[in-house]
Protein backbone atom coordinates (compact mmCIF):
# COMPACT_ATOMS: atom_id res chain seq x y z
CA UNK A 1 0.00 0.00 0.00
CA UNK A 2 1.51 3.36 -1.00
CA UNK A 3 1.37 6.50 1.07
CA UNK A 4 -1.00 9.31 0.16
CA UNK A 5 0.39 11.95 -2.19
CA UNK A 6 1.09 15.18 -0.32
CA UNK A 7 -0.59 18.40 -1.32
CA UNK A 8 -0.56 21.67 0.64
CA UNK A 9 -4.30 21.24 1.23
CA UNK A 10 -3.41 18.90 4.08
CA UNK A 11 -1.78 21.81 5.90
CA UNK A 12 -5.20 23.39 6.30
CA UNK A 13 -7.07 20.28 7.39
CA UNK A 14 -7.38 21.42 10.99
CA UNK A 15 -8.88 24.77 10.11
CA UNK A 16 -5.64 26.69 9.84
CA UNK A 17 -5.93 30.16 8.32
CA UNK A 18 -3.92 31.13 5.26
CA UNK A 19 -3.75 30.51 1.54
CA UNK A 20 -2.24 28.30 -1.16
CA UNK A 21 -1.49 29.68 -4.63
CA UNK A 22 -0.53 27.36 -7.47
CA UNK A 23 0.38 28.86 -10.89
CA UNK A 24 0.67 25.35 -12.35
CA UNK A 25 -3.10 24.96 -11.98
CA UNK A 26 -4.44 27.03 -14.85
CA UNK A 27 -7.99 26.39 -13.71
CA UNK A 28 -7.26 28.45 -10.59
CA UNK A 29 -6.36 31.65 -12.48
CA UNK A 30 -7.99 34.24 -14.71
CA UNK A 31 -6.83 37.08 -16.91
CA UNK A 32 -9.27 39.52 -15.31
CA UNK A 33 -9.78 40.40 -11.69
CA UNK A 34 -13.44 39.38 -11.82
CA UNK A 35 -12.52 35.81 -12.72
CA UNK A 36 -14.35 35.52 -16.04
CA UNK A 37 -11.60 34.99 -18.67
CA UNK A 38 -9.49 31.88 -18.03
CA UNK A 39 -5.75 32.29 -17.66
CA UNK A 40 -3.52 31.65 -20.65
CA UNK A 41 0.23 31.34 -20.98
CA UNK A 42 1.92 34.65 -21.89
CA UNK A 43 -1.12 36.63 -20.75
CA UNK A 44 -1.58 38.74 -17.61
CA UNK A 45 -3.12 37.18 -14.52
CA UNK A 46 -5.71 39.28 -12.72
CA UNK A 47 -6.91 36.66 -10.28
CA UNK A 48 -5.41 33.60 -8.66
CA UNK A 49 -7.61 31.58 -6.40
CA UNK A 50 -6.65 30.36 -2.98
CA UNK A 51 -6.62 26.55 -3.10
CA UNK A 52 -6.48 26.17 0.69
CA UNK A 53 -10.24 26.46 0.91
CA UNK A 54 -10.10 29.67 2.93
CA UNK A 55 -11.19 31.89 0.04
CA UNK A 56 -8.26 34.29 0.29
CA UNK A 57 -7.99 34.93 -3.44
CA UNK A 58 -5.47 37.39 -4.87
CA UNK A 59 -6.50 39.94 -7.50
CA UNK A 60 -5.09 42.80 -9.56
CA UNK A 61 -7.42 44.98 -11.66
CA UNK A 62 -4.79 47.04 -13.52
CA UNK A 63 -3.47 45.07 -16.48
CA UNK A 64 -0.13 46.91 -16.53
CA UNK A 65 0.46 45.77 -12.93
CA UNK A 66 -0.52 42.14 -13.41
CA UNK A 67 2.07 39.38 -13.37
CA UNK A 68 2.27 37.34 -16.57
CA UNK A 69 1.75 33.58 -16.64
CA UNK A 70 4.76 31.92 -18.25
CA UNK A 71 5.57 28.33 -19.09
CA UNK A 72 9.01 26.73 -19.19
CA UNK A 73 8.79 23.11 -20.20
CA UNK A 74 6.40 21.47 -17.76
CA UNK A 75 6.71 24.28 -15.22
CA UNK A 76 4.46 27.34 -14.85
CA UNK A 77 5.16 30.56 -13.03
CA UNK A 78 3.95 34.09 -12.51
CA UNK A 79 6.49 36.57 -13.82
CA UNK A 80 6.69 39.84 -11.86
CA UNK A 81 8.59 42.54 -13.75
CA UNK A 82 10.14 44.43 -10.85
CA UNK A 83 8.72 47.68 -12.26
CA UNK A 84 5.03 47.87 -11.40
CA UNK A 85 3.70 44.32 -10.99
CA UNK A 86 1.97 43.19 -7.84
CA UNK A 87 -1.07 41.26 -6.73
CA UNK A 88 -2.80 41.22 -3.38
CA UNK A 89 -5.45 39.43 -1.42
CA UNK A 90 -8.76 40.90 -2.47
CA UNK A 91 -9.82 41.30 1.14
CA UNK A 92 -7.93 41.07 4.38
CA UNK A 93 -6.22 37.74 4.94
CA UNK A 94 -6.84 36.86 8.56
CA UNK A 95 -4.07 35.19 10.55
CA UNK A 96 -5.62 36.10 13.86
CA UNK A 97 -6.03 32.68 15.44
CA UNK A 98 -2.53 32.69 16.92
CA UNK A 99 0.89 34.27 16.73
CA UNK A 100 2.55 31.72 14.45
CA UNK A 101 2.91 31.62 10.67
CA UNK A 102 4.65 29.65 7.95
CA UNK A 103 5.30 31.28 4.57
CA UNK A 104 6.73 28.95 1.94
CA UNK A 105 7.73 30.24 -1.47
CA UNK A 106 8.96 28.53 -4.61
CA UNK A 107 10.52 31.31 -6.61
CA UNK A 108 13.35 32.55 -8.74
CA UNK A 109 14.39 35.99 -7.63
CA UNK A 110 16.10 38.01 -10.33
CA UNK A 111 16.26 41.47 -8.77
CA UNK A 112 18.84 42.03 -6.06
CA UNK A 113 16.31 43.72 -3.82
CA UNK A 114 12.56 43.71 -3.50
CA UNK A 115 9.58 42.86 -1.36
CA UNK A 116 8.53 39.30 -2.06
CA UNK A 117 5.50 39.14 0.21
CA UNK A 118 4.18 41.39 2.96
CA UNK A 119 1.25 41.10 5.34
CA UNK A 120 -0.23 44.64 5.46
CA UNK A 121 0.86 47.83 3.72
CA UNK A 122 3.92 48.02 5.96
CA UNK A 123 5.18 45.39 8.35
CA UNK A 124 7.54 48.03 9.72
CA UNK A 125 4.73 49.98 11.30
CA UNK A 126 1.70 47.68 11.60
CA UNK A 127 1.53 45.23 14.49
CA UNK A 128 0.88 41.54 13.91
CA UNK A 129 2.64 41.41 10.56
CA UNK A 130 5.44 39.75 8.61
CA UNK A 131 7.31 40.28 5.41
CA UNK A 132 9.87 38.46 3.31
CA UNK A 133 12.24 40.89 1.64
CA UNK A 134 15.31 40.44 -0.50
CA UNK A 135 17.71 42.98 0.94
CA UNK A 136 20.57 42.37 -1.48
CA UNK A 137 21.81 39.85 -3.98
CA UNK A 138 22.85 37.48 -1.19
CA UNK A 139 20.65 38.81 1.61
CA UNK A 140 17.38 37.18 2.65
CA UNK A 141 15.57 39.31 5.13
CA UNK A 142 12.43 37.92 6.76
CA UNK A 143 10.70 39.99 9.40
CA UNK A 144 7.96 39.50 11.96
CA UNK A 145 6.40 41.99 14.29
CA UNK A 146 4.06 41.61 17.19
CA UNK A 147 4.54 45.00 18.74
CA UNK A 148 8.32 44.98 18.19
CA UNK A 149 10.17 44.25 14.93
CA UNK A 150 12.62 41.38 14.50
CA UNK A 151 14.35 41.30 11.11
CA UNK A 152 17.44 39.14 10.91
CA UNK A 153 19.64 39.10 7.81
CA UNK A 154 20.50 35.69 6.34
CA UNK A 155 23.14 35.08 3.68
CA UNK A 156 21.90 33.07 0.70
CA UNK A 157 22.90 32.36 -2.90
CA UNK A 158 23.26 35.33 -5.21
CA UNK A 159 20.54 36.22 -7.67
CA UNK A 160 19.27 34.80 -9.91
CA UNK A 161 18.30 32.53 -7.06
CA UNK A 162 15.85 29.74 -7.75
CA UNK A 163 14.89 27.97 -4.55
CA UNK A 164 12.21 26.95 -2.12
CA UNK A 165 12.26 29.25 0.88
CA UNK A 166 10.36 28.30 4.02
CA UNK A 167 10.01 31.10 6.56
CA UNK A 168 8.53 30.53 9.98
CA UNK A 169 7.48 33.16 12.47
CA UNK A 170 6.48 32.98 16.13
CA UNK A 171 5.77 36.24 17.90
CA UNK A 172 5.70 34.97 21.48
CA UNK A 173 8.48 32.50 20.69
CA UNK A 174 10.63 35.28 19.22
CA UNK A 175 11.46 33.13 16.20
CA UNK A 176 12.15 34.22 12.64
CA UNK A 177 13.65 31.29 10.74
CA UNK A 178 14.35 30.46 7.12
CA UNK A 179 15.15 27.26 5.29
CA UNK A 180 16.41 27.31 1.71
CA UNK A 181 15.91 24.07 -0.17
CA UNK A 182 15.36 22.28 3.15
CA UNK A 183 18.56 23.55 4.78
CA UNK A 184 18.48 26.17 7.51
CA UNK A 185 20.01 29.50 6.55
CA UNK A 186 19.39 31.07 9.92
CA UNK A 187 17.16 31.76 12.89
CA UNK A 188 16.63 35.12 14.51
CA UNK A 189 15.64 35.34 18.16
CA UNK A 190 15.00 39.05 18.49
CA UNK A 191 12.10 40.23 20.59
CA UNK A 192 8.84 40.57 18.63
CA UNK A 193 6.72 41.94 21.44
CA UNK A 194 3.24 40.54 21.90
CA UNK A 195 -0.01 39.75 20.16
CA UNK A 196 -1.27 37.55 17.36
CA UNK A 197 -0.88 38.13 13.66
CA UNK A 198 -3.50 40.46 12.27
CA UNK A 199 -6.06 40.74 9.51
CA UNK A 200 -4.49 42.65 6.65
CA UNK A 201 -4.30 42.48 2.92
CA UNK A 202 -1.27 40.45 1.85
CA UNK A 203 0.81 41.81 -1.03
CA UNK A 204 2.92 39.77 -3.41
CA UNK A 205 5.60 41.50 -5.49
CA UNK A 206 5.78 44.93 -3.86
CA UNK A 207 5.16 46.93 -0.72
CA UNK A 208 1.54 48.10 -0.72
CA UNK A 209 1.56 47.96 -4.50
CA UNK A 210 3.61 51.13 -4.67
CA UNK A 211 7.29 50.52 -3.92
CA UNK A 212 10.03 47.91 -3.44
CA UNK A 213 9.00 45.93 -6.51
CA UNK A 214 10.51 42.48 -7.02
CA UNK A 215 11.55 40.97 -10.32
CA UNK A 216 10.80 37.33 -9.74
CA UNK A 217 9.18 34.16 -10.95
CA UNK A 218 6.67 32.67 -8.53
CA UNK A 219 6.05 28.93 -8.84
CA UNK A 220 4.01 28.52 -5.67
CA UNK A 221 3.11 30.19 -2.39
CA UNK A 222 1.73 28.73 0.83
CA UNK A 223 0.79 30.96 3.76
CA UNK A 224 -0.23 29.06 6.87
CA UNK A 225 -1.33 30.54 10.15
CA UNK A 226 0.63 28.02 12.17
CA UNK A 227 4.13 26.73 12.57
CA UNK A 228 4.97 23.69 10.44
CA UNK A 229 7.02 21.30 12.53
CA UNK A 230 8.43 19.42 9.56
CA UNK A 231 8.02 21.33 6.30
CA UNK A 232 9.94 18.77 4.24
CA UNK A 233 6.91 17.42 2.38
CA UNK A 234 5.79 20.96 1.54
CA UNK A 235 9.26 21.89 0.37
CA UNK A 236 9.53 18.80 -1.81
CA UNK A 237 6.12 19.58 -3.28
CA UNK A 238 7.14 23.15 -4.11
CA UNK A 239 10.48 21.96 -5.47
CA UNK A 240 8.64 19.71 -7.91
CA UNK A 241 6.57 22.71 -9.02
CA UNK A 242 9.64 24.86 -9.57
CA UNK A 243 12.54 22.59 -10.36
CA UNK A 244 14.42 24.24 -7.52
CA UNK A 245 16.16 21.00 -6.52
CA UNK B 1 -7.67 37.77 -25.61
CA UNK B 2 -4.25 38.13 -27.20
CA UNK B 3 -1.72 40.42 -25.58
CA UNK B 4 1.59 41.95 -26.53
CA UNK B 5 4.62 41.47 -24.33
CA UNK B 6 5.26 44.25 -21.82
CA UNK B 7 5.65 47.72 -23.33
CA UNK B 8 7.33 50.74 -21.68
CA UNK B 9 5.20 53.88 -21.57
CA UNK B 10 6.16 57.27 -20.13
CA UNK B 11 3.98 60.36 -19.83
CA UNK B 12 4.90 63.83 -18.54
CA UNK B 13 3.31 64.43 -15.15
CA UNK B 14 1.33 67.37 -16.51
CA UNK B 15 -0.36 65.03 -19.02
CA UNK B 16 -0.97 62.11 -16.65
CA UNK B 17 -4.72 62.68 -16.57
CA UNK B 18 -4.80 62.17 -20.35
CA UNK B 19 -2.98 58.86 -20.04
CA UNK B 20 -5.23 57.80 -17.17
CA UNK B 21 -8.31 58.49 -19.31
CA UNK B 22 -6.95 56.58 -22.31
CA UNK B 23 -5.89 53.56 -20.26
CA UNK B 24 -9.07 53.52 -18.17
CA UNK B 25 -10.97 52.85 -21.38
CA UNK B 26 -8.33 50.73 -23.13
CA UNK B 27 -7.69 48.30 -20.27
CA UNK B 28 -10.00 45.27 -20.49
CA UNK B 29 -10.10 45.25 -16.68
CA UNK B 30 -11.45 48.07 -14.55
CA UNK B 31 -8.17 49.34 -13.11
CA UNK B 32 -6.68 50.95 -16.20
CA UNK B 33 -6.66 54.42 -14.68
CA UNK B 34 -3.93 53.20 -12.35
CA UNK B 35 -1.58 52.12 -15.13
CA UNK B 36 0.85 55.02 -14.84
CA UNK B 37 2.13 54.32 -11.34
CA UNK B 38 5.91 54.57 -11.61
CA UNK B 39 7.23 57.98 -10.48
CA UNK B 40 10.11 59.23 -12.61
CA UNK B 41 12.45 62.17 -12.96
CA UNK B 42 15.97 62.92 -14.10
CA UNK B 43 17.69 62.29 -10.77
CA UNK B 44 15.66 59.59 -9.03
CA UNK B 45 14.98 61.88 -6.08
CA UNK B 46 12.33 64.48 -5.42
CA UNK B 47 9.03 65.01 -7.13
CA UNK B 48 8.20 63.07 -10.29
CA UNK B 49 8.26 64.95 -13.56
CA UNK B 50 6.99 61.93 -15.47
CA UNK B 51 5.05 58.74 -14.80
CA UNK B 52 5.77 55.33 -16.26
CA UNK B 53 3.95 52.11 -16.95
CA UNK B 54 5.24 48.71 -18.03
CA UNK B 55 2.77 46.10 -19.09
CA UNK B 56 1.07 44.23 -21.88
CA UNK B 57 -1.81 45.59 -23.89
CA UNK B 58 -4.24 43.76 -26.14
CA UNK B 59 -2.87 43.39 -29.65
CA UNK B 60 -5.70 45.53 -31.01
CA UNK B 61 -4.83 48.26 -28.55
CA UNK B 62 -1.20 48.22 -29.62
CA UNK B 63 -2.21 48.64 -33.25
CA UNK B 64 -4.37 51.60 -32.24
CA UNK B 65 -1.66 53.14 -30.08
CA UNK B 66 0.80 53.06 -32.97
CA UNK B 67 -1.75 54.35 -35.48
CA UNK B 68 -3.37 57.71 -36.01
CA UNK B 69 -5.17 59.78 -33.41
CA UNK B 70 -8.44 58.93 -35.13
CA UNK B 71 -7.64 55.23 -35.07
CA UNK B 72 -6.95 55.29 -31.34
CA UNK B 73 -10.11 57.32 -30.73
CA UNK B 74 -12.14 54.83 -32.77
CA UNK B 75 -10.60 51.91 -30.90
CA UNK B 76 -11.40 53.44 -27.53
CA UNK B 77 -14.96 54.20 -28.61
CA UNK B 78 -15.37 50.57 -29.62
CA UNK B 79 -14.41 49.18 -26.23
CA UNK B 80 -17.09 47.52 -24.11
CA UNK B 81 -18.76 49.97 -21.77
CA UNK B 82 -17.46 50.06 -18.19
CA UNK B 83 -19.43 51.56 -15.39
CA UNK B 84 -18.30 55.09 -14.59
CA UNK B 85 -15.81 55.27 -17.45
CA UNK B 86 -16.42 57.43 -20.53
CA UNK B 87 -14.08 57.17 -23.54
CA UNK B 88 -11.83 60.23 -23.73
CA UNK B 89 -12.42 62.99 -26.27
CA UNK B 90 -10.36 63.28 -29.42
CA UNK B 91 -8.58 66.23 -27.82
CA UNK B 92 -7.48 64.09 -24.89
CA UNK B 93 -6.36 61.34 -27.27
CA UNK B 94 -4.35 63.86 -29.29
CA UNK B 95 -2.74 65.27 -26.15
CA UNK B 96 -1.84 61.78 -24.97
CA UNK B 97 -0.34 60.73 -28.28
CA UNK B 98 1.64 63.95 -28.64
CA UNK B 99 3.29 63.63 -25.24
CA UNK B 100 3.51 59.91 -24.47
CA UNK B 101 6.73 58.01 -25.04
CA UNK B 102 5.96 54.52 -26.30
CA UNK B 103 8.47 51.68 -26.36
CA UNK B 104 8.30 48.39 -28.19
CA UNK B 105 6.81 45.11 -26.93
CA UNK B 106 9.41 43.27 -24.88
CA UNK B 107 11.69 46.30 -24.59
CA UNK B 108 13.53 46.59 -21.29
CA UNK B 109 11.94 49.25 -19.12
CA UNK B 110 15.13 50.42 -17.47
CA UNK B 111 16.97 50.77 -20.78
CA UNK B 112 14.00 52.76 -22.08
CA UNK B 113 14.25 55.10 -19.09
CA UNK B 114 17.98 55.55 -19.55
CA UNK B 115 17.50 56.37 -23.21
CA UNK B 116 15.06 59.06 -22.19
CA UNK B 117 17.13 60.49 -19.35
CA UNK B 118 14.83 59.30 -16.58
CA UNK B 119 15.17 57.37 -13.34
CA UNK B 120 12.69 55.85 -10.96
CA UNK B 121 11.90 57.77 -7.80
CA UNK B 122 11.68 55.19 -5.05
CA UNK B 123 12.28 55.11 -1.33
CA UNK B 124 14.69 52.56 0.13
CA UNK B 125 13.75 50.25 2.98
Amino acid sequence: MGSAVFTPASLFASGEQGGWYDPSDLTSMWQDSAGTTPAAVNSPVGKINDKSGRGNHFTQATTAAKPILRQSGALYYLEFDGVDDWIASTAVLPLTANDNATVALALEMTSATGMVIEHSTSADSNNGTYYVYRGGSTTWRPQARGTVTSNPFFTVSAVPDKAVYTNQFSISGDVVSTRRNKASVGTGAGDQGTGNFGSYQTYLGARAGSSLFSAMKIYGVVIRGALTADPTALEDYLAAKSGAY
Amino acid sequence: MAYTDRIPFVIPAINKSDADAVFATMDPDFGGAGSFSVPLNATGAGNPTHWGSYGPVETGAYAALTGTNAALKAYLDSRPAKSGITPPSLGVVQSFKQTALLGAPGQNFWAFLTANGLKRVEPVI
